[in-house]
């Protein structure tokens, strides 16, 4: 499969790919404006800039994943492929990213020829693939056994066969991005040596790196972008280090002078850890004073980024303390170490940075939910103001606060995750109560636009470096270093020494003073996009009730209207209950159950042993308390099945739908229960304008809930753990508490809707809520809540379940034919989810 | 249908395990010739969340004794036709020598049929004729009498305008033939009756919004038949009180009400006049019929068809295979305290 080797050197006149011009917009932010890249054959080109510079764009734009908006692209002088000719680009152009492409269960023979394996009709020829894939490895000299597991692979190890598999397909022009952020020294030597190799072959990089000193050391040429343009391309050697910087930023530095405040050796000490140990870390101690910045460096196996994170609550030590202003840091709780003032920048934006599918405004604003409003509640105006802040502050390139944060670039993402750190200032306080002064400890190496670096690699490209170096060796502490004096010296010319990149711990750093006021932008078009999202199902309903009025006179009228929502109250408290948990990210199945077994004891507790009852004969109004308390402590217990226990919630709940039905077929012997008293059904019974209570309780709920998912951070946090829980728990969210909490209220709610299809059918069925799940689901899924968690609204629930009625409704009215009457609900169910997505122009979930 | 995958999953399982576990005592039984007669009877029944299949459940050992018949625990198949056939098969590994079985579906029993046939064991079909295999003896009472017998009271007592119809679950044998029956009878003897539907499959709360809807559109409706009281009853009643349209019998707005199960709570009704009549299935007489035909065949007697000594009649159906008809007396206000219905035999 390899391609023969052109040793030949080509037409070095002509690049290998030449982009002119190159603009791309999302919406009204500006990701590349007239980009340029010229890339000769053979040659090693650097591209580097700031975070949001443009680099990952243009990256996309090389690999035919973004069409650009204008420009040109070309590659060998020619134009470049059709934009979904993925071959083409396939063979042209190819990108190792950061997050490996590699697939960990497959072989490594399978990984390089996935989808295009040699064999006859699709049946594998094995030993010949195993085979091939030996000779590209060999031909490419790879040193990896094509028959192991490619998980078992070292990150290197990993890049090489995913730059084989990149020249495999023809491709002379390979890009790396950030190929050595997760490599030690001697991997990244490697890594030169085998581009140095390749490069002789003819085949080009595009290297993309944080780390200017890799630049200068491997690279040939140099392409600078800032702020979405194009600002030089010059070989390295003619362009010294400081002029590089001063192309990256735009501004004049002084290399070697430390740009942040810095306090006297003698401002207080803030933060300071004694002897502490965990798992990965033993015996750290360290002090860290107002206005000092702090490098922690080591490898990854180091322990640096599991002592970051002890300080900033996701972890535990096993001994050791660490004070804070005279207070000592609460270990193990995110919020409370936030509400102490320190802050944190994960490493890893995607596990703990971000939740996708929320805005940059809700991203941004995560960590302080809290003071966006009275009692919890988060003021959309307070919430835009604050994400403004950031916005201005941290020069987020966004179309503004209600952009969805997936739609950023790399780089603005991160600066999204920055401005999650820059929470209150702790009690103990920052001199000035400015809202930058708190305290950020950044667990392990971010991939910068922040405070941040330490060592070598960085150096330049980050502005404000780690004022005082802390080497971390695995399993070790901290290095003595007795001299305090000699270590403060280092400040001013940080020791050449070959560091890796590590974490950082800071204390009270200001930004540079006098930022601009920040603009609030007003509501925007996202907000009416996302709530054109939510009342998707409107128009379908809409076509339903005229269709309706049309077939049946009797349809419109207020009798068969409350007909309508008094045999969708227990439906509706049940979808709302499991919209909850799925936006969540979880799933109960057996909330069906819930609502079979709930008023099923409560009503055996009551019902006379003659008609089936336990026997107990407790007074109605116990029977009905018992019935919630039954539906608390099943949801108790399924939240403790899958949030302690950590089982998976399908299966659990699959479980626990078969026990409990189970269990009140057993507790009935199987019985219709009749003769409870009339107070068992008077929700259904009794009317308030002439509406049942059923209705006006589901009303209730669904308001209530409506506006706690919007407006309270409880219900944000829903949205954030369905997300990305890991990013919630590093924002401060109790996911584990709140979940469990979402479970017991979802059961509760099921408990409910049991009582409510009580008084409806004025009996309850040894299998009563049998099956419902499926038309819960039905409901949910159709009114906008994602099966994948974090996504959903209550409108678009309410939706869902008045869509179902109606169409149950109308067919029964309408007299369909029985046998008929499934397969025409169903269809018209498709129908409506049709006229949804045509009207909305939004994909349902 | 997941949960019933499951739950087949589940058996299969047990019945692995009680292969294993029987596999040592399988050869040393003697085989059923050698028993002459005698040895276990398997009964599996349909499900459980019925109050004529609790009955049923409940009649099976006291009928048993009466007929010094030995019979296993009853087996439950819980309303999965797949689960049955493995049941029937547990039922077949722990050497049972008769089966009374109640399938659940007259088509996918067959295989089950089939096992037993393999194994010489004879069978007696309850409730439910099979489409095909062998069987001793079938003992139902006809579900299309049922709906005969519904339609002849609320036509009679109606004569024209309009009744509803709440089905069971049109994909099984009992509700289809109760349906059908019920169309086809007031079609052709009360043309002036227009029958609206509401296909219920057996469920409380479709029964509840579906009647709910219909009287909505068609308040002027002068009757209901409901072809389970044990699941429709409570919902029709509920629905009836509030739309304010139960009215109890003899007075002018009554709803004629007709239902089928012959449960306490249906007699109960009958005495308050918020209904009118029910079809009592007769849950004793399939018991005892079927333990009577299972031990005969067992002792290898044979029936042919005609009238038989218990108000029944034997017939031979268009697949060869017996069947024995028996009654299903409809109860009315006149005979609803007769003690010889088994509604008033048990406890509610």
């Amino acid at each position: 499969m390899a391609a023969p080797l052109d040793k030949s050197p080509p037409d070095a006149a002509v690049p290998i790919v030449e982009a002119e011009g190159v603009t791309k917009r999302f919406g009204s932010t500006v990701a590349l404006a007239d980009a340029r890249l010229k890339v000769l054959p053979g040659e090693s080109h650097a591209l580097v800039g700031r975070n949001g510079a443009g680099k990952s764009t243009l990256v996309n734009v090389l690999t035919g994943i973004f069409p650009p908006d204008g420009g040109a692209v070309r590659f060998d002088g020619r134009p470049a492929p059709a934009p979904g000719d993925r071959d083409g680009w396939r063979a042209r152009a190819a990108c190792v990213y950061q997050k490996s492409t590699i697939i960990p269960e497959l072989t490594v023979a399978e990984n390089l020829f996935l989808n295009r394996q040699p064999g006859t009709r699709g049946v594998i020829g094995w030993k010949r693939m195993r085979r091939e894939a030996a000779d590209l490895l060999a031909a490419w000299d790879v040193q990896v056994d094509p028959a192991v597991p490619a998980g078992r692979l070292s990150v290197q190890d990993r890049q090489f066969v995913e730059i084989a598999r990149a020249l495999s397909f023809g491709a002379r022009f390979i890009i790396l991005d950030e190929p050595t952020a997760q490599l030690d020294n001697a991997e990244i030597e490697r890594l030169f040596v085998r581009m140095r190799a390749l490069r002789e072959s003819g085949v080009a990089f595009l290297f993309i790196s944080h780390h200017l000193q890799e630049v200068y050391e491997v690279c040939e040429t140099v392409t600078v972008f800032r702020d979405a343009r194009w600002i030089i391309t010059a070989p390295v050697a003619e362009l010294p280090r400081a002029d590089l910087v001063a192309a990256m930023t735009g501004e004049a530095t002084e290399l070697g002078r430390e740009s942040g405040r810095r306090e006297p050796v003698t401002a207080p000490v803030r933060l300071s850890v004694s002897g502490l140990s965990g798992p990965e870390f033993s015996d750290v101690s360290l002090e860290v004073r107002r206005g000092e910045v702090v490098g922690l460096a080591g490898s990854s196996a180091s322990g640096k980024i599991e002592l970051a994170e002890t300080l900033v609550g996701l972890r535990r030590p096993t001994s050791g303390t660490a004070v804070l202003d005279d207070r000592p840091v609460p270990f193990g709780d995110v919020r409370k170490a936030m509400d102490a003032g320190i802050g944190f920048v994960p490493r890893d934006r995607h596990a703990q940075g971000l939740v996708p599918g929320l805005s940059v405004g809700e991203n941004a604003t995560m960590t302080v939910a809290g003071r966006l409003g009275p009692l919890g509640v988060v003021k959309p105006g307070r919430l835009r103001a604050e994400a403004a802040g950031a916005i201005t502050d941290l020069d987020i390139k966004t179309s503004g606060p209600e952009q969805p944060v997936s739609g950023l670039s790399g780089g603005n993402q991160q600066k999204v995750v920055m401005a999650r750190a820059r929470h209150r200032a702790g009690p103990a306080g920052a001199d000035q109560p400015d809202r930058r002064g708190g305290r950020e400890v950044q667990g392990g190496a971010a991939r910068g636009g922040g405070p941040g670096p330490r060592g070598r690699h960085r150096r330049g490209h980050h502005l404000r470096r780690a004022g005082r170096p802390a080497p971390l060796r695995p399993g070790a502490g901290l290095l003595p270093r007795p001299d305090h004096r000699r270590a403060r010296r280092r400040l001013v010319r940080p020791r050449p020494g070959r560091l890796d990149r590590g974490s950082v711990l800071m204390a009270d750093v200001a930004e540079k003073a006098g930022a601009a006021a920040p603009v609030v932008p007003p509501a925007r078009a996202g907000v009416l996009f996302r709530r054109a999202r939510e009342f998707a199902l409107v128009p379908a309903l809409v076509v339903l009730v005229v269709l309706g009025a049309v077939v049946n006179d009797s349809f419109l009228t207020q009798r068969n209207i409350i007909s309508i929502l008094g045999a969708s109250a227990a439906l509706a408290l049940v979808v709302l209950a499991e919209s909850l948990i799925l936006i969540t990210g979880k799933i109960d199945l057996s909330l069906e159950s819930t609502v079979g077994i709930a008023p099923g004891l409560g009503a055996l507790l009551v019902i006379p042993a003659a008609s089936a009852g336990f026997g107990t004969k407790w007074p109605a109004w116990a029977g009905i308390l018992a019935i919630f308390v039954v539906g608390a402590a099943v949801g108790a217990f399924n939240g403790f099945l899958s949030v302690k226990l950590r089982l998976n919630a399908f299966i659990v709940s699959l479980a626990m739908l078969i026990v409990l039905r189970g269990l009140l077929t057993g507790a009935t012997k199987g019985k219709t229960l009749f003769d409870m008293p009339d107070a068992f059904f008077s929700i259904a019974t009794t009317t308030f304008l002439q509406v049942p209570m059923s209705v006006w309780l589901a009303v209730l709920c669904f308001a209530v809930a409506g506006f706690v998912l919007r407006y309270h951070r409880l219900g944000r946090a829903l949205y954030a753990i369905g997300g990305n829980p890991e990013a919630a728990r590093a924002a401060g969210i109790r996911v584990e508490r709140v979940t469990f909490a979402v479970y017991v209220v979802a059961g509760v709610l099921a408990a409910a809707a049991g009582l409510c299809l009580t008084g409806y059918v004025g009996a309850i069925n040894a299998n009563q809520g049998q099956n419902m799940i499926f038309t819960v689901m039905a409901a949910a899924v159709i009114g906008g809540i994602s099966m994948n968690g974090g996504k959903g609204t209550m409108t678009g629930a309410v939706t869902g379940v008045l869509l179902l009625g109606v169409v149950d409704n109308l067919l029964t009215l309408a007299q369909v034919a029985s046998f008929w009457k499934q397969a025409i609900y169903g269809a018209i169910i498709l129908v409506a989810l049709v006229i949804s997505r045509v009207t909305s122009g939004q994909a349902q979930e | 249908m997941i949960r019933s995958k499951i739950m087949a999953g589940a058996a299969v399982a047990l019945s692995a395990a009680l292969l294993a576990g029987c596999g040592s005592t399988k050869d040393s039984g003697g085989g059923a010739k050698a028993a002459g007669g005698s040895g276990k009877v398997g009964v599996d029944l349909p499900l459980l969340t019925s109050p004529f299949w609790q009955s049923y459940n409940a009649y099976v050992p006291t009928m048993a004794k009466q007929l010094g018949v030995k019979t296993m625990p009853t087996v439950n198949s819980n309303s999965d036709p797949t689960q049955q056939i493995t049941d029937i098969n547990n039922l077949l590994n722990q050497d049972v020598k008769g089966l009374v079985v109640a399938p659940l579906d007259s088509a996918a029993i067959v295989a089950g049929l089939n096992q037993a046939g393999r194994k010489g064991v004879p069978v007696v079909a309850v409730d439910v004729a099979p489409d095909k295999g062998k069987v001793a003896m079938v003992v139902r009472a006809n579900n299309v009498a049922y709906g005969e017998k519904a339609c002849t009271y609320l036509g009679d007592k109606i004569k024209s305008g309009k009744v509803v119809q709440i089905q069971g679950d049109l994909a099984s044998v009992n509700g289809r033939d109760r349906s059908q029956a019920f169309n086809d009878c007031m079609k052709k003897k009360y043309p002036q009756v227009k029958v609206l539907e509401i296909p219920a499959e057996w469920k409380a709360e479709k029964a509840a919004s579906g009647l709910d809807t219909v009287l909505n559109g068609n308040p002027d409706v002068k009757g209901i038949y409901m072809q389970a009281g044990g699941v429709y009853l409570a919902p029709t009643l509920q629905a009836l009180r509030s739309k304010g349209m139960l009215h109890t019998a003899g007075g002018p707005k009554h709803i004629a009400i007709v239902s089928n199960d012959g449960i306490p709570q249906e007699f109960d009704a009958i005495r308050k006049g918020e209904i009118d009549a029910t079809v009592s299935q007769p849950a004793d007489a399939y018991a005892k019929w079927g333990l009577y035909y299972i031990k005969a065949a067992m002792e290898g007697k044979t029936f042919q068809p005609g009238k038989t000594d218990h108000d029944s009649e034997i017939v031979k159906l268009p697949n060869g295979l017996l069947e024995d008809q028996l009654p299903a007396p409809l109860v009315t206000k006149e005979n609803v305290d007769d003690k010889a219905l088994w509604g008033n035999t048990v406890g509610k």
